[in-house]
């Protein structure tokens, strides 16, 4: 179905040269870059966040910087075809690119309405989209997604829907910005697979910045580091891996183990069963954390990792089954109440956050604490026991603005920041409340490596003083860093690991 | 859509209206609709009831003629002083009806007949409108559900607006900056994916589309719907039944009469014959 490449070894890409500046950055995103990727090759592009791996890809069909502005030098042949002179609409049919956000991503009604969508702009007939359409769905397997609306698809499902909707441009280029980020280790393995099908069977070149490295390095012909925006020489790839961690704490773990057998249960769930959409979502989980306890709870998409979460929280009813939160039945309690006693970070953190500046954002979470402790009101008014309370906030928003590694951003734009430290704005905001109880879903969604250390301390550090942590997770790396025990969320119930 | 809209806005008599409302209350309950979808059109329809209050109070406050006075606020209030009368209530109700009926049509219909389909049965130069209608239409869950999710991380957060009317307008506010601020995000993908799928492709202006077939089931849907709304212009038009209701200067029944009450009932046809 695709075009294939003439045979033999024929350059597809040429970056010479290339710096490149985002409007109103005094950083180059992008620094003296020197590339050339051939025909049929599949490159993998290593980096941490915010080293310039969505720039580059960006580069390709050239949002940067028809889209983008700023400033840019150097060239880049797409294809032959300059990607300075070209418009992005001119390149798309080139280059398939995928984002990192897939939900966003999804302009239309319908899942062929989306497929349809990129051949419909190249201006063919209607015979001729709906053969793309049907072939693209074949080559992604979405048979079963046929006549489905965009909004109601999964976060796996939508992605192969985006990346479907890309392939029937029919582009000799396919390029992904962190693919895996959002998915299970079986998903993820698949996906890889596809890709290495895509790329033999049809001979598409393939690019994917990934931080996720393991299930890629073996499908990669050729791995590309980016540090700063600058290409590294020699790809120190493995120093990624990390497989030493593992080992490094499981003695600790043992000795956390002995310590937190005497402590009381902070969560206790008993035989809950949620249904959820129609559809019945958790069957008698059950499991218990006590404090000072770091629990992994794994299990696939789509597995019920969130609605236990959102049930625990209070956000979705039960209809059977008892949630005990510090000894109180918490089913039938408002979320509202329950979030008092429980913090939770949500998939995305960025939803949490609001305010104006990193500064404001601790300050706000400090101050509703106070509220909370003081009755209504403190709105930062005259009376000694409120000055009180005002400076008490204050510090203890510096101590957290310390403890999270946040003090340089005091007054960035929350959301500005990197997925990693988003996390963190987002972390100590739940945590200005003194949870003891403390719950994330997904939390290393988009971390690399140095940030998941990161948090993993942090985790650590609140365990230490006596918070239980729950953190659900399909990221073995994660568990194997933080977990003192791990469980399984399978088919709407638990299996235990130790 | 268009004829349920132009029936709404030409009508003003509230027993029409009820028939009206019924019959795409109809459609909108027979329409197979996603469960987070439904949410959303929830939060329409309640501020569509919202919009009959509102319009209900602003017209008693503001206008002081009709006959039947329930209450009399003293004058030396500015704008508000005067008479309350059960005239200006019914009149800003029956307003407030007029809005809720053109919201729920367009969300019943759309549930029905999905805006694009129905524009590519049009000929090929409105076909760029279908592209333009599809994208803005899948906008509407996707805010609905940001909202969803903005409230629950204020939720999260503990951010306490307090309860009764002052604490929900706060709260109501404090979802629309973010709400704004994610929709930009959101709008800034989406602009990114569209021109990365060859939006604005020179190529797409310059070849021959075709256009869908008509089917039975869509003629229908045409036919009744043409059929109703070329009653309602007429009626309207040379006045042998009056679709319009003046509650001043004294509250009466409205008049009624059976053949546009059929009329109205052409526009539950598409929950009895989906296409």
């Amino acid at each position: 179905m695709f075009v294939r490449g003439t045979g033999g070894v024929a350059e597809l890409i040429r970056f010479n040269d290339v710096r490149f500046s985002y409007a109103a950055a005094d950083r180059l995103a992008l620094d003296r870059i020197n590339l050339e990727i051939n025909d049929g090759e599949f490159i993998l592009i290593a980096g941490d966040s915010g080293s310039g791996k969505s720039t580059l890809l960006r580069c390709l069909n050239g949002l940067v910087p028809h889209f983008y502005g700023g400033k840019f030098g150097g060239q880049i042949t797409v294809n032959g075809i300059d990607t300075k002179t070209a418009a992005v609409a001119e390149l798309s049919p080139h280059v398939g690119l995928v984002f990192q956000d897939s939900g966003a991503q999804l302009v239309t009604e319908t899942v062929e309405e989306e497929i349809a969508f990129g051949p419909r702009n190249l201006g063919l007939g209607g015979v001729e989209v709906a053969e793309r359409v049907e072939r693209a769905m074949r080559e992604m397997s979405l048979a079963g997604l046929t006549g489905r609306r965009t909004a109601t698809l999964s976060g796996g499902e939508k992605q192969k829907v985006v990346i479907a909707s890309v392939l029937s441009l029919e582009p000799k280029i396919l390029a992904l910005d962190e693919p895996l980020a959002e998915l299970d280790p079986v998903s993820a393995a698949h996906l890889v697979k596809l890709l290495q099908d895509l790329n033999k069977r049809l001979g598409l070149t393939v690019i994917v910045a990934e931080h996720r490295l393991d299930l890629l390095l073996p499908a990669a012909d050729r791995v590309v580091e980016i540090k700063q925006g600058r290409l590294s020489p020699s790809p120190n790839v493995g120093a990624n891996l990390q497989v030493g961690a593992t080992e490094s704490r499981s003695k600790d773990r043992l000795l956390q183990k002995d310590k937190s057998q005497n402590q009381p249960f902070v969560l206790d769930v008993s035989d809950l069963s949620v249904a959820y959409d129609g559809r019945q979502v958790l069957d008698g989980a059950a499991f218990s954390v006590r404090a000072g306890e770091i629990v992994a709870l794994m299990g696939n998409n789509g597995s019920g990792k969130t609605t236990l979460f959102r049930t625990i929280t209070g956000f979705i009813k039960p209809f059977a089954g008892q949630v005990v939160i510090n000894g109180r039945d918490t089913v039938g309690m408002s979320a509202a109440d329950i979030l008092r006693d429980a913090g939770y970070v949500p998939q995305r953190p960025s939803a949490l956050l609001f305010a104006e500046t990193v500064g404001e954002e601790l300050n706000t979470g400090v101050d509703v604490q106070a509220n909370a402790r003081h009755g209504r009101l403190p709105h930062r008014s005259g009376t000694d026991h409120l000055a009180m309370t005002y400076s008490d906030s204050m510090r203890s928003s510096d101590s957290l603005m310390k403890e999270f590694d946040l003090d340089s951003h005091v007054n960035d734009y929350p959301r500005d920041l990197s997925l990693g430290e988003q996390q963190r704005v987002a972390l100590a905001a739940v945590l200005s409340g003194q949870p003891s109880l403390l719950l994330l879903d997904e939390p290393t969604h988009g971390l690399d490596h140095g940030a998941k250390v990161r948090l993993a301390q942090i985790l650590r550090a609140q365990a230490a003083a006596g918070a239980a942590v729950v953190l659900a997770t399909h990221d073995s790396d994660m568990t194997a860093l933080v977990a003192d025990r791990v469980l399984h969320l399978e088919g709407g119930s638990m299996h235990s690991d130790i | 859509m268009a004829s349920v809209l132009a029936a709404a806005s030409l009508i003003k008599n509230p027993l029409y209206q009820i028939i009206l409302l019924g019959a795409v209350g109809v459609v909108f309950t027979a329409s197979p609709r996603p469960a987070d979808q439904s949410r959303v059109w929830g939060s329409f329809l309640k501020l569509g009831l919202a919009f009959i209050l509102i319009s209900l109070i602003y017209n008693v406050l503001i206008s002081h003629t009709g006959e039947t006075i329930l209450l009399k606020i003293p004058q030396w209030a500015p704008i508000i002083g005067g008479n309350v009368t059960a005239e200006a209530a019914v009149f800003g109700a029956v307003f407030g009806l007029t809005f809720l009926l053109g919201m729920l049509g367009f969300a019943a219909f759309n549930l029905q007949v999905r805006a694009v389909e129905l524009v590519r049965l049009l000929p090929r130069a409105w076909r760029s409108a279908a592209t333009v209608i599809s994208v803005t239409f899948s906008f509407i869950p996707a805010t609905g559900a940001a909202a969803a999710e903005i409230q629950e991380a204020q939720l999260i957060r503990g951010l306490d607006y307090g309860g009764g009317v002052a604490g929900r307008v706060k709260r109501a506010g404090a979802v629309l900056t973010p709400l704004v601020v994610t929709g930009l995000e959101k709008a800034i993908t989406t602009a990114e994916s569209m021109e990365s799928r060859a939006y604005g492709n020179p190529a797409a202006a310059s070849v021959r589309l075709e256009r869908e077939p008509w089917t039975a089931g869509n003629l229908v849907l045409l036919g009744t719907a043409l059929a109703a709304v070329s009653a309602i212009v007429a009626a309207s038009v040379t006045g042998w039944a009056s679709l319009g209701y003046q509650p001043y200067p004294v509250l009466t029944a409205p008049a009624f009469n059976p053949l546009i009450g059929f009329v109205l009932c052409l526009y539950a046809v598409p929950a009895v014959w989906p296409n």
